[in-house]
């Protein structure tokens, strides 16, 4: 299985201000004062294993969406954000538009971060192409029909020409979509998320967002626990900082990095995936986020027990299983 | 776990001793919503100086502490938190959550205010 990351970022697209885009250029040419490069393959060298992460990535803007792939023809999304525009025109390059395809989507829930990018799916636009849109809310399409209904948008849903069903899951229930064991999992989030297990060929990928862990519910901990469970990674909403979780933006339904390490800790993952990035923090600090929930892995791990592996959702990261 | 217990000038002083994790979180816990109970009469400070290590369960219990005074208005500050605690809690920023002193008095004192 291959997973594709075409946006990370919780609750907000973002866009990287010109003053962010000098301080990376000012690292870079700090770091490379003096130097000389033979080649283009030198400069990439460089850039690749001596810049500050910071420096030569991005984390990226786009809302969440991501690409689980099984080696079957059919796609599989994990819902519909912003980053659905640069997975529909990737898709579009790669097919062409008179070869139909077809596209399995699972939401996590209905907020309007999660289907944003609809409307800016080609795929939606062209006859033959099948879209499944899988939920375990009553009514997705109401959501889908008033983000593309006057005076939202000028294109209303009913004149999308792709073949559009929108498919009723109940959690626990396990389907089979393009070669994939699919399960789902209601998770703590106002009006309900879930989250969605897939498994295929004895590899497993938790998609685990806008979900959040209360401290004192450890019943609710011990169903992700067992959700969670020997998977070889997991996509893990990790928006706020522990103390922000149950401070400030306690109910606000997302979770932290802190959370993600016990649960994937106790759960035995093998990989941790940090996702739904905070719009309001920059590559600097995501980076910080990123190494302290490795040291904080580290500081966590039970004597013996091997380590889980952790890693922070970037947009056009993919991941091999 | 020992956790030893102290009155001082209108405040309990609790000194938990050596790890605070799955097996020792819950005794942990119980202690220190107990000196809490009381509301707005209770002012705790947790002399961390003899805590060696805090898993995410001995974070669990503080968040828990943390909401019981919210709820019911008791005070809880802590000191002299050991390198590996003091790492802990810049990591989950519980640094800026709950109230931490370096030494005993400076946190003694911030009760009785």
């Amino acid at each position: 299985m291959r997973v594709k990351i075409w946006g990370c970022r919780g609750s907000l697209p973002v866009a990287m201000s010109t003053t962010r885009v000098r301080d990376k250029l000012q690292a870079a040419l700090k770091a490379a004062a003096g130097r000389k490069f033979e080649n283009d393959a030198a400069l990439d060298s460089f850039i690749s294993d001596e810049l500050p992460w910071a420096a030569s990535h991005t984390f990226g803007g786009n809302t969440s969406c991501v690409q689980i792939d099984t080696g079957s023809p059919e796609y599989i999304i994990c819902d519909l954000g912003s980053g659905l525009r640069e997975f529909g025109v990737s898709a579009l390059m790669a097919h062409g538009p008179a070869k139909p395809q077809t596209y399995n989507i699972f939401m996590s829930h209905l907020h309007w971060d999660h289907i944003m990018g609809f409307p800016f799916f080609p795929a939606a636009y062209i006859p033959g192409n099948r879209i499944r849109i899988h939920s375990c809310h009553p009514d997705p399409r109401a959501a889908f029909l008033r983000q593309q209904s006057a005076p939202c948008f000028p294109v209303h849903l009913d004149r999308l020409s792709a073949d559009i069903e929108f498919i009723t899951m109940r959690p626990g229930e396990t389907i089979n979509v393009a070669g994939a064991q699919v399960r789902a999992l209601l998770q703590n989030h106002e009006g309900d998320s879930y989250g969605y297990r897939f498994e295929k060929d004895g590899m497993s990928v938790v998609y685990s967002t806008d979900s959040e862990h209360k401290p004192e519910d450890t019943g609710g901990a011990a169903r992700f626990v067992e959700f969670f469970r020997d998977a070889d990674l997991v996509i893990f909403d990790a928006q706020y900082s522990l103390a922000d979780s149950v401070s400030l933006k306690e109910d606000w339904g997302h979770s932290s990095n802190i959370s993600a390490v016990e649960l994937c800790h106790d759960g035995h993952v093998k990989h941790l995936l940090l996702f739904h990035h905070e719009p309001a923090y920059d590559d600097n600090m995501l980076y910080r986020i990123w190494q302290e929930t490795i040291r904080y892995e580290e500081l966590m791990r039970a004597d013996g027990a091997p380590p889980l592996r952790v890693s922070s959702s970037y947009d056009g990261l993919e991941v091999h299983l | 776990m020992n956790i030893e217990t102290e009155a001082q000038s209108g405040a309990v002083v609790l000194k938990p001793l050596g790890r605070i994790d799955q097996n020792t979180a819950v005794i942990f816990q119980e202690r220190l919503l107990a000196a809490l109970d009381g509301g707005a009469n209770c002012a705790v400070a947790l002399d961390m100086s003899g805590v060696d290590f805090l898993s995410s369960v001995g974070l669990r219990a503080l968040m828990i502490a943390h909401k019981r005074c919210q709820a019911n208005g008791a005070k809880l500050v802590l000191f002299a938190l050991t390198p590996v605690v003091r790492e802990v809690f810049s990591i989950s920023r519980f640094d800026t959550v709950l109230r931490c002193f370096e030494d005993r008095d400076p946190a003694l004192t911030s009760l009785s205010v």
